[in-house]
């Protein structure tokens, strides 16, 4: 699909016939995942290209107008994504005090793609009230930012300043633009069917009986979720943005090797950056930053992190996340302030990692009572002994190669962007065979990517 | 346009050409393949099986009835053609096999339970399929599962991806490494080791086991090929670990059915399912397969009952 529609692409002389293609085609691929649910995004798209022309060109009432467009984004996203969640917690709430409630759940499927787009939507109409942005009349293109294939379901969460210009203006075939498309495309399917299908086999394993895992065989689970998650997502962003690539669009890079992180507030510079961005730039500046002193810059801090583990999704598990991640913001701080010796690169990113770990087990664990129990279980002189599930010699070797080839091309947009780049073709091409034929060989049952349920 | 065209068609014709060729290569290997998946099929396809008495089943023939034993009771070359995951979908593809190119046998031992029948959609060991791709009763069989993707059926080696073992066994079957196991005879592979009990209740409680009706015409075919080719069949009802047998709760109703078929067919039925030998934990391995003592134990009841209905074996 993804072929036909590049060809077809690039035969179309106008823009704007580009853009109806490419309109079609995101349609098309959301619709294949539930056609049920292109009403909604629909909708959301056409709330937000009216409010904001109407904000853009009225002289009063435009914070009734964006707060209108906030309240259909966020009741959307609120009643598909929490409303079981809060509706149990609040009868949950009223049964601990004597009051018996009955709970009226609903089955409600939660539309693939909802947190990304209601975002894309919301900061386009911020941006417009903010007078930073100006409301387009032409829909096809704006809604195209809203809808835009590569990036619908999963991220990176774009900003309408950063993709409406490259809509609107002329695009360019570049055979260089195209290969690094397929080349980050290329790297995307290693990590997503080498690295992350080969973790989920071991961290499905531990987290489905940690009971009957050691202490080894538990901290491998833990350890290698978080590299699954990693992988798993930036693997999705790579393929976006290279699949972007081969129309001409440049999107913008949602992961900078995070796991290398040295400290926590670096860890979130590089982790799904479109996000952690979003948020400050519409919760944690307009909440004052850390411009209003030291206590409203932590409470600032606990509202971000709190509201980024809500984002994922409606569970306690979630919350947990970004509260560990808050507290360890909170340690960064105070120890920065008072310690001013530099710690070595291998302690900071240890002690990083850790942090890191720690958050993703409550986020990958079934309820925090299994998290906590997964860490009362945990007993030091196990630590050495053979884990209980292991990968075979050679998913283990190539996790090992993908994280030096990561760690080497840390600095690029992706790790193997300019790998062999001064080579001849022959080099290059032996590269990308070896590649496609591990993922052969590595090859795992398919596995949804994680962030499709968010 | 021209240009990237270009370079993508350079890229991937050698990955097209070598992909075809490993295809074909991978294929013939197999055809050599001593590992009992495989070699079962290549007799059955090569005209090797040469038995008068066969076994039909899953892994609770292949596991189960050791056809030594029967011979050295019996005097009759006997053959073992039960394969993991099989159903009555692929056991019509091996029964028509068998008798197109094979001697006709004498007697069919059909080990039967509610999963040769089941409505599963993934098939269990689906190894076993890969060499024979080329082949349309293989292909169309394949096809009654979601195992496999369409790219599996058009595009070379795809089907091979990702599954190590198969692979392994190209390389060794390639390189004439591959060799009869001293745990393999006539299709026989026996299993050692204790009861692995966990999760098999919840397999057994399936709903996915249930007999599938739509099922039902295909193995009438085969009775009716084995009763127009006038060869004797025996319906063998396999034994399940005794903490278990509860917990195959579609059993009454798999028997209904199977009952029915035999008194229209003529067919005896030797039912094991909660035979003395279910509570001897020494004979099992898990609660579905008995190790080797129990294969050895089982075949030899079997033969027996068999020798008083069919008193010629």
């Amino acid at each position: 699909m993804l072929f036909i529609v590049f060809l077809l692409y690039w035969q179309l002389k106008k823009t704007a016939q580009q853009n109806i293609l490419l309109l079609l085609a995101s349609l098309f691929f959301y619709a294949w995942w539930d056609w049920r649910f292109l009403g909604l995004i629909t909708l959301s798209a056409v709330v937000d290209y009216f409010l904001a022309l109407r904000i853009q060109f009225s002289t009063k009432n435009k914070k009734l107008l964006l707060y209108l467009s906030l309240m259909v984004n966020l009741g959307l996203l609120g009643f598909f994504k929490y409303y079981n969640f809060f509706i149990a917690e609040f009868v949950h709430l009223f049964q601990s005090v004597g009051f018996d409630l009955n709970q009226q759940s609903l089955s409600l499927i939660l539309p693939v793609g909802i947190s990304f787009y209601t975002f894309q939507t919301m900061s386009y109409t911020i941006d417009v009230y903010k007078g930073e942005f100006e409301a387009r009349k032409d829909f096809i293109s704006y809604f195209l930012y809203v809808s835009f294939f590569p990036q619908l379901v999963a991220g990176p969460i774009e900003r309408a300043s950063d993709i409406l210009p490259q809509l609107e203006s002329k695009r360019s075939l570049e055979v260089g633009q195209i290969s690094n498309g397929l080349r980050q495309i290329l790297w995307g399917l290693f990590k997503k069917v080498v690295i992350a299908d080969n973790c989920a086999r071991i961290v499905d394993q531990v987290f489905a009986s940690p009971h009957s895992n050691n202490t080894s065989g538990l901290l491998l689970g833990m350890l290698l979720f978080t590299v699954q998650i990693y992988v798993d997502f930036s693997a999705y962003s790579d393929i976006a943005i290279g699949s972007a690539r081969l129309f001409g669009i440049h999107l913008k890079k949602n992961f900078a090797f995070p796991l290398f992180a040295q400290n926590i507030p670096a860890f979130w510079r590089q982790w799904h950056i479109s996000l952690m961005n979003w948020f400050r730039d519409y919760i944690y500046i307009p909440l004052g930053g850390s411009r209003k002193g030291k206590l409203r810059q932590w409470f600032n801090i606990f509202i971000v992190f709190f509201l980024s583990g809500l984002w994922h999704g409606a569970n306690w598990t979630f919350i947990a996340f970004g509260l560990v991640h808050a507290l360890a913001y909170y340690l960064y701080l105070i120890a920065s302030k008072t310690f001013k010796f530099k710690v070595p690169y291998v302690l900071s990113w240890f002690w990083t990692l850790s942090v890191v770990v720690v958050g993703f087990t409550f986020f990958r664990a079934n309820s925090i009572a299994q998290a906590v129990e997964m860490f009362s279980q945990l007993n030091i002189p196990e630590v050495l002994e053979r884990p209980t599930v292991l990968p075979t010699i050679s998913v283990g070797a190539v996790f090992i190669l993908f994280f030096i080839i990561e760690f080497i091309g840390r600095q690029y947009e992706y790790a193997i962007e300019l790998f062999f780049a001064g080579q001849n073709k022959i080099v290059r091409w032996s590269f990308y065979y070896l590649l496609i034929f591990i993922i052969f060989y590595l090859y795992n049952s398919p596995n949804q990517f994680l962030y499709f349920q968010f | 346009m021209r240009v990237i065209i270009r370079n993508i068609i350079l890229f991937l014709a050698p990955i097209i050409l070598v992909a075809y060729l490993l295809d074909y290569a991978s294929s013939r290997a197999l055809y050599k393949s001593q590992n009992v998946y495989y070699k079962v099929w290549n007799d059955v396809q090569q005209g090797n099986v040469n038995a008068d008495v066969v076994i039909y089943g899953s892994s609770r023939a292949r596991k189960q009835f050791n056809p030594k034993v029967a011979e050295d009771m019996w005097q009759h070359p006997t053959y073992n053609l039960g394969l993991d995951g099989q159903t009555i979908i692929l056991q019509k593809v091996m029964h028509d096999q068998l008798v197109a190119n094979n001697p006709k046998p004498k007697l069919i031992v059909f080990i039967i339970d509610q999963f040769s029948i089941a409505q599963d959609k993934q098939l269990f060991n689906a190894d076993q399929m890969l060499p024979y791709f080329n082949r349309k009763d293989m292909v169309s069989a394949a096809k009654y599962y979601e195992t496999f993707h369409w790219a599996d059926y058009y595009l070379p080696m795809v089907r091979f991806a990702g599954r190590r073992e198969a692979i392994r066994e190209v390389i060794k079957a390639g390189l004439g490494q591959s060799q009869l196991s001293d745990k393999q005879y006539k299709g026989f592979t026996f299993n050692t080791g204790r009861i692995i009990v966990q999760g098999a209740d919840n397999v057994m409680g399936n709903d996915s086991i249930r007999v599938d009706s739509s099922l039902i015409p295909m193995f009438k075919e085969v009775l009716d090929d084995v009763k127009e080719r006038n060869i004797k069949m025996v319906f063998v009802v396999p034994p399940l670990h005794h903490e278990h047998t509860n917990s195959y709760i579609y059993h009454d109703e798999f028997m209904q059915f199977l009952t029915r078929e035999a008194l229209a067919y003529n067919i005896p039925i030797l039912n094991y399912h909660e035979h003395p030998i279910t509570a001897v934990d020494s004979l099992f391995r898990d609660p579905q397969h008995v190790n080797i003592k129990g294969a050895e134990v089982f075949t030899e009841i079997v033969v027996k009952d068999i020798q008083k209905i069919y008193p010629e074996f």
